[in-house]
C-alpha cells in the first residue's frame, strides 16, 4: 500500500462543523453507517470513510468526493449511529461547502451562507425589484396599490376595475428583461461552478471511469432517477423524505410547465394574464401551487419532528424559500380574487422577491444540489459506483 | 479486638455476594445473604469457564460453598427479595419476601419425581434452549442442592404425583410466601447485572433469524451442564457448527442501547472461540469487532487466541444480519482495513451482548439515585450501604472479587462503633 501523507487542515474541520456538521468528532469508526446505508456501494463504501476524512481535516480529497452526492440524507447512519455523530448531517454539511467552493461571485455565496446574513442576502432582490419599479415609473403605486385598480393597461378599457398584476410589474419591461437577466446570470454561474467541480472530480481520480453509451443517455438515466426517486425510496429511517421531495420537485416542474405555457399565451397567442380559472394553464399552475404549499410544510413538518439536519441553515433557507414561493404566490392569486387589492399586490410584490432570490441564488445555495447532484451521479455512474445493490437486476 | 454492632446484610448471591458475606462472616459476623433465585452463583453459575484460566466456575463457587459450612456465620435465604429498608447505619429494618420453594431440606435430589412430573417448563436457566419438569434441579451442583417447583406450571394438589414417589417427605405443596422482619447494621448491594436484551438492537435480528444466540447462550451451549451436554450445536437443528461469527459490542458502546464498554465482552469472545477450537480444531471462526479491548494481563490472552490460524478477526462492527434459507445466517460488515463491505455466510453468530446492571429494573427499596443507564449513583446512597460487583461497573470476576472483599470493610467500618 502506497504511503500518503495526510495533510490535516484544522479550518476545515471546523468549517464542517459549523455547517451542520458539528457531531463529526464523535465517530469512532465503527462502520455501522455504511452498513445500514442502502445506497453505499459494496467496494469503498460511505460514510464512514468520509467520517474519517472529516475528522482529519482532508479537505483536498473531501471536496473531490462524488459519493458525498450519493448519499440522500436518508438518516439510517443517524439512526443507528451508535455515538450521535450523525454521518448524514456531516454528509450535508459536506454538500454545502463543496457548492460555495466551486460557485463563483463569493460575495453572494456568503450571503446566503449564514443566517446571519440571510437579512442582508433578502435586502438584495427587494432593491433589485424596487429598482424595476422605478425604472418603470411605477414605484408611487406600492405605497398605495388601490389606485391601480381603476386604471387601464395600454388604454385597453376591460382590464379598468380589475387586479392586474402587470399593471404594476409590466410584463416585458417590468418581468421579462430583469427576471431573464437574473435567469441567464444563474445559468453562467452553473455552468462555472459545475466545470470547476467536474475538474476537481477527474484531477487524480480515486477510481478509473470509463465512459460507455451517450452522454445523453448517461444524464437521462440521472434525470429519470430524479424524476421517480427510485434512490430516495431505498431510505427506511426517514422514508416520508423521499414522497414530500418528489412533491416538492413535481409541483417544480407543473410550475415551470405553467410559466412556459404562459409565454405562449402571452407571445404567441396574445392572450394577457390573468386567465379565468378553468383554463388549462391556470389549473395546472394552481394544482402546481398547491402541491408546492402542502410539499414544504410537509417537509418543514417532517424536519422539525425527525430532528435530522436540524443544525443545517443550509437546508432551512431552501424550505423557507419553496414554502415562501408557494404561500405567497397561492396568497397572490387568492387576495386577487377576494378583490382584496392593497393586499394583494402587496403579497404578489413579496412573491416576485422570493422568485428572484430563487433566481440570483440558485448557483449558491441549496437549490444548486439539483445540478451537483446531477452531475456527480453521472460522474459516479461512470465510475460504475453509482447504482446501489438493491436497485441492480 | 473490635465488638462488631448489628449484622450485616448481603443483597444478591451472584460471585461478589457470595464473597462479600463470607469474608464479612470470617471476621466474626454474622451475615444475611439473600437471592432472588432458588440458587447462588448468580451469572457465574451460568458460565462453562472463567477466563483468562478457563478452570471451571463450580470450582471456584464450591471453594466459597465450603468456607460457608465451615464457618456457619451466613444465613443463605433464596427466592428472597428486599422490598423494604428503613431506619439508618447501625439499625436498618429491612423487610423481606421469601417465595415458597415447596421442597424442603430432606430432598435428596434423587430425580424420582422429575420422572412422574407431567409438566414442563422454559428452562430459563439455559435460556430456553430447553425445557425441564415443573419440579427440577436448576443445575448440577446447583446451591442449596434441593429441587424447586415452579408454582406457575405445576398442577398442584390435583396431580401430586411427585409426593407419592418421594420417599424422604421432601415435598410440601402448602408452603406459603413468608414475610421476615430482620434488622442489620449494614448492607451491602451485589446485585450484578443481567445480558441486555438483544431483541432491542434490532439490525442484528436476535429472535428473528435462527441461529443468532447471545454470549450467555453460548456459555449454555459449551456447558457439560447445558442442553447439549456440552456440545456445541447450532439450535435450529442441532448442527454441529463449522463456521462461526462474533459480533462484539452487540449493544454496548452505542448511545441507543448501553452507552458503556461492557468491558467483559471480547475477552468472553475470545474465550469462545477456545470453546470452539477445543471442541474441533477444524472449526473456523470470525470476530467482527470496533477495537478488541482485552485490558491489562488479558493481551496475552488476545494474542494466544491469535495465533490460531483458523481464528480470524474484522475491523468493522457488524450491522445487518439475515437468515438463510438453509439455517445458515448471512452477517453484513465493512471490512474497515480492506475497504469493503463484507457479506459472509456462517453456520451460528455469537452476539457479544453487554452487561446491563440488575438494578436498571430494580425499584430500589432505600432512597438512592440512578445513573441514565441504571446503575444505582454510589454518592447517593445512605450510610451504611456499600455497593459491590458488576452493579458497581461492569467487573470481570477478578474484579468482583476485589471489590466484594472492599466493600466488606466498609460495611465493617460502619458497624464497628467507632464513628467514620
Amino acid at each position: 500500500m502506497a504511503k500518503r501523507i495526510v495533510k490535516a487542515d484544522l479550518d476545515f474541520i471546523k468549517e464542517i462543523m459549523a455547517n451542520g456538521g458539528d457531531s463529526v468528532n464523535k465517530c469512532y469508526q465503527c462502520a455501522t453507517c455504511s452498513v445500514v446505508c442502502n445506497l453505499s456501494p459494496d467496494n469503498s463504501p460511505f460514510p464512514r470513510k468520509e467520517m474519517v476524512m472529516a475528522q482529519w481535516g482532508m479537505k483536498d480529497a473531501l471536496l473531490k468526493d462524488a459519493d458525498i452526492w450519493l448519499c440522500h440524507q436518508c438518516a439510517d447512519c443517524t439512526a443507528y449511529c451508535p455515538r450521535g455523530a450523525k454521518p448524514g448531517d456531516v454528509l450535508g454539511a459536506l454538500r454545502k461547502i463543496t457548492i460555495e467552493e466551486y460557485a463563483p461571485v463569493k460575495f453572494l455565496a456568503k450571503l446566503v451562507s449564514k443566517p446571519a446574513m440571510w437579512p442582508f442576502a433578502f435586502l438584495l432582490p427587494v432593491v433589485i425589484l424596487l429598482i424595476d419599479l422605478m425604472f418603470n415609473g411605477k414605484l408611487q403605486y406600492l405605497a398605495d396599490p388601490q389606485v391601480l385598480v381603476n386604471m387601464s393597461i395600454n388604454g385597453e378599457p376591460e382590464s379598468a376595475g380589475k387586479i392586474v398584476f402587470a399593471k404594476l410589474f409590466p410584463t416585458v419591461t417590468g418581468i421579462d428583461i430583469f427576471f431573464m437577466t437574473a435567469a441567464i446570470f444563474a445559468v453562467v454561474c452553473f455552468w462555472i461552478g459545475l466545470s470547476n467541480y467536474w475538474k476537481a472530480l477527474n484531477s487524480e481520480r480515486s477510481y478509473p471511469v470509463t465512459f460507455k453509451g451517450s452522454i445523453i443517455g448517461l444524464f437521462a438515466g440521472v434525470i429519470w432517477e430524479a424524476l421517480t426517486s427510485v434512490r430516495f425510496k431505498l431510505c427506511n429511517t426517514m422514508s416520508v423524505r423521499s414522497t414530500t421531495h418528489l412533491l416538492v420537485f413535481w409541483s417544480f416542474v407543473g410550475l415551470a410547465l405553467t410559466t412556459a405555457t404562459a409565454s405562449v399565451y402571452e407571445w404567441v397567442l396574445r392572450y394577457p394574464s390573468p386567465y379565468p380559472l378553468y383554463d388549462p394553464v391556470k389549473i395546472l399552475g394552481n394544482v402546481s401551487g398547491i402541491a408546492l404549499v402542502i410539499g414544504s410544510i410537509w417537509m418543514i413538518n417532517t424536519r422539525s419532528t425527525l430532528k435530522v439536519g436540524a443544525n443545517s441553515g443550509f437546508d432551512w433557507l431552501l424550505l423557507i424559500i419553496v414554502a415562501g414561493l408557494g404561500l405567497t404566490g397561492m396568497g397572490s392569486e387568492i387576495f386577487r380574487l377576494m378583490n382584496l387589492a392593497s393586499v394583494a399586490y402587496w403579497t404578489y410584490f413579496i412573491h416576485l422577491t422570493f422568485v428572484m432570490f430563487l433566481f440570483i441564488y440558485a448557483p449558491f445555495f441549496k437549490i444548486a444540489h439539483l445540478a451537483y447532484r446531477t452531475l456527480a451521479l453521472a460522474y459516479t455512474n461512470l465510475a460504475n459506483r453509482g447504482e446501489p445493490n438493491a436497485l441492480k437486476g | 479486638m473490635i465488638e462488631f454492632q448489628g449484622k450485616v446484610l448481603v443483597i444478591g448471591g451472584g460471585i461478589s455476594g457470595i464473597t462479600a458475606a463470607i469474608e464479612a462472616a470470617e471476621t466474626g459476623v454474622e451475615v444475611y445473604l439473600v437471592d432472588k433465585n432458588p440458587y447462588l452463583g448468580g451469572r457465574v453459575a451460568q458460565l462453562t469457564k472463567y477466563f483468562p484460566k478457563l478452570c471451571p466456575p463450580t470450582c471456584g463457587l464450591e471453594l466459597n460453598f465450603r468456607r460457608m459450612r465451615e464457618n456457619k456465620g451466613v444465613e443463605v435465604m433464596t427466592q428472597t427479595e428486599v422490598l423494604k429498608v428503613e431506619g439508618s447505619k447501625g439499625n436498618f429494618k429491612v423487610t423481606l419476601k421469601k417465595k415458597p420453594r415447596f421442597v424442603n431440606e430432606n430432598c435428596t435430589l434423587c430425580g424420582e419425581c422429575f420422572n412422574v412430573c407431567p409438566v414442563e417448563r422454559d428452562n430459563d436457566f439455559n435460556f430456553n434452549m430447553n425445557k425441564s419438569k415443573a419440579i427440577y434441579s436448576v443445575f448440577e451442583f446447583a446451591n442449596p442442592p434441593y429441587a424447586v417447583i415452579d408454582p406457575s406450571v405445576c398442577l398442584g394438589e390435583k396431580c401430586s404425583k411427585c409426593l407419592d414417589v418421594c420417599k424422604y417427605s421432601a415435598i410440601d405443596l402448602n408452603m406459603k410466601e413468608e414475610i421476615i422482619d430482620i434488622t442489620v447494621g449494614s448492607i451491602i448491594v451485589t446485585t450484578g447485572w443481567q445480558p441486555y436484551d438483544a431483541e432491542k438492537i434490532d439490525n442484528l435480528k436476535f429472535g428473528i433469524v435462527p441461529n443468532v444466540i447471545t454470549n450467555m447462550m453460548m456459555e449454555r451451549l459449551a456447558s457439560s451442564t447445558g442442553p447439549t451436554g456440552g456440545k456445541i450445536l447450532r439450535p435450529s437443528d442441532g448442527k454441529p457448527v463449522k463456521n462461526v461469527a462474533f459480533v462484539q459490542c452487540a449493544g454496548s458502546r452505542d448511545e441507543n442501547h448501553l452507552p458503556y464498554c461492557s468491558y467483559i465482552c471480547c475477552m468472553a469472545s475470545l474465550k469462545q472461540c477456545t470453546y470452539l477450537a477445543d471442541q474441533d480444531p477444524e472449526v473456523k471462526a470470525t470476530v467482527f469487532y470496533i477495537d478488541i479491548r482485552t485490558p491489562g494481563r488479558y493481551e496475552q490472552f488476545y494474542w494466544n487466541v491469535k495465533e490460531n490460524p483458523n481464528i480470524s478477526f474484522v475491523k468493522g462492527k457488524v450491522a445487518n444480519i439475515e437468515a438463510d434459507p438453509s439455517g445458515d445466517v448471512w452477517v453484513e460488515a465493512e471490512d474497515i482495513l480492506a475497504g469493503s463491505k463484507s457479506k459472509e455466510k456462517f453456520d451460528m453468530v455469537v452476539l457479544a451482548t453487554g452487561m446491563q446492571p440488575t438494578s436498571a429494573n430494580w425499584d430500589l427499596p432505600f432512597s438512592a439515585k440512578k445513573t441514565p443507564e441504571g446503575f444505582i449513583d454510589p454518592d447517593s446512597l445512605p450510610d451504611g450501604i456499600y455497593l459491590a460487583g458488576s452493579a458497581v461497573m461492569p467487573f470481570d470476576v477478578i474484579r468482583s472479587l476485589h471489590s466484594a472483599t472492599g466493600s466488606v470493610l466498609k460495611a465493617l467500618q460502619s458497624i464497628s462503633g467507632r464513628g467514620n
